[in-house]
């Protein structure tokens, strides 16, 4: 099963929710799609991990073929060419990679060369298999770093996909191949309001989905009372607890311990059930 | 060789503004003949409006801004357009153009200059 875990709000506890689900499985990779500041790996050390770099193409221009016809200038909704009155320049951090302008200039003076954004660390932790995606700093172009990892991990059956907080195209980019989404929340105002954002999300992707309550508090609240209104299914309530907050700010997985395991285990196991209820 | 200051009022006597991109107009003056301009700047508003606005300043053939800021993709444009960058003085437009003439002020220090006026 593929499983996307969201939360609208960040902070609601979706990597805790992540690593402790992967580790639960059996054959099973975690990914790390929150690719500006992925944090996975702080639970599932990878030990030596294999780091590919990824590159998209950026146009790189011959100025002795260079007319300065701005063309190429016009034609870039981006704002990635300028002319310094002398030659063309180009900002990577702006382009998008389209390949357009080396297409509309007429001398040919553009060719494509490779540009690094950032790059994909894959290794293991115990028995979990782990790739994690990281950006470089001031590139905007995370999606190709979270496709390329989905394009690589698609023959997997089990994946737990950690996604970025929000509603962002990087969270788009991580869910379109899921089987189920799960949606970390918490009972605040915040959390609520953040959560029906992503439920919008997901019902415009026409993704199953279920709610996790973190830190819950054994009280009526707003999340509860908008699941029951818009049938939505909570497929658990974690309750705030100081000791599973320790331990899961000191980097452990909390399912390392027979007691937590179990809260995991029957979040997969309802997760299952209602993809199973889909199906039918 | 022309000067540029973005100003927030279309008039010598305008504070200098405390962008360079999101300005609403700049001040041109031509330094041989002291003609003066004023642009109005359509980057306001919108993505990538260091890099427009620069290219603007390209385009108008200046060869020196004064600004209280300025970005630092802004920056890369101008400086290889060679137009010269100073740090402009909490004060007018003209008082600018007396310290530029003075030789008074100095060149900006750094991209995204946190604090606005010195
Ligand atoms: S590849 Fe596309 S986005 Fe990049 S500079 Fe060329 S036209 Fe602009
Ligand atoms: S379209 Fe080609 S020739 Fe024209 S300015 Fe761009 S790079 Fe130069």
């Amino acid at each position: 099963m593929k499983i996307a875990v969201l939360s609208g709000k960040g902070g609601t506890g979706k990597t805790f929710v992540s690593v402790n689900l992967a580790y639960i499985q059996e054959q099973v990779t975690y990914i790390d799609c929150d690719v500006e500041v992925p944090n996975g790996h702080l639970y599932l050390p990878m030990k030596e991990p294999a780091v590919q770099p990824v590159y998209l193409p950026v146009p790189s221009i011959e100025d002795s073929l260079c007319t300065g016809c701005r063309t190429c200038i016009d034609f870039c909704s981006f704002h990635a060419l300028c002319w310094t009155g002398s030659r063309i320049l180009h900002f990577e951090q702006n382009c998008h990679n389209c390949g357009g302008c080396s297409i509309v200039c007429p001398t040919k003076a553009i060719s494509e060369k490779p540009y690094s954004i950032g790059n994909i660390c894959t290794g293991s932790f115990e028995h979990v298999g782990v790739m994690s995606g990281s950006l470089n700093p001031g590139q905007m172009q995370g999606c190709a770093i979270i496709r390329k990892m989905i394009a690589q991990t698609r023959d997997l059956k089990n994946l737990v996909l950690d996604c970025p907080p929000g509603d962002s195209c990087h969270v788009v980019q991580s869910i379109l191949e899921a089987d189920l989404c799960i949606l970390v929340t918490e009972p605040t105002s915040f959390g609520a309001s953040d959560m029906r954002i992503c439920i919008d999300l997901l019902k415009l992707y026409n993704k199953p989905f279920g709610i996790i309550i973190n830190k819950s508090l054994d009280t009526r609240n707003q999340i509860k009372t908008f699941c029951r209104r818009h049938n939505v299914k909570i497929l658990a309530e974690i309750p705030l607890q100081p000791e599973l907050a320790s331990l899961n700010a000191s980097g452990q997985i909390a399912a390392k311990n027979p007691e937590y395991r179990r809260v995991f285990e029957r979040i997969f196991k309802n997760a299952q059930a209602l993809i199973h209820q889909q199906n039918q | 060789m022309k000067i540029a200051i973005p100003v927030e009022q279309k008039k010598m006597d305008s504070m200098v503004s405390a962008t360079f991109g999101r300005t609403e107009y700049f001040l041109l003056m031509d330094l041989q003949t002291q003609e003066v301009q004023f642009l109005d700047s359509p980057f306001c508003r919108g993505q990538s409006a260091g890099i427009q606005t620069a290219q603007l300043m390209i385009d108008h053939q200046v060869g020196v801004v004064v600004t209280a800021r300025c970005g630092e993709k802004a920056v890369r444009l101008l400086n290889a357009g060679n137009i010269q960058i100073f740090q402009a003085v909490k004060a007018t437009a003209q008082e600018n153009l007396e310290f530029y003439r003075a030789g008074t002020l100095a060149l900006l220090q750094r991209p995204d200059h946190v604090c606005i006026y010195t």
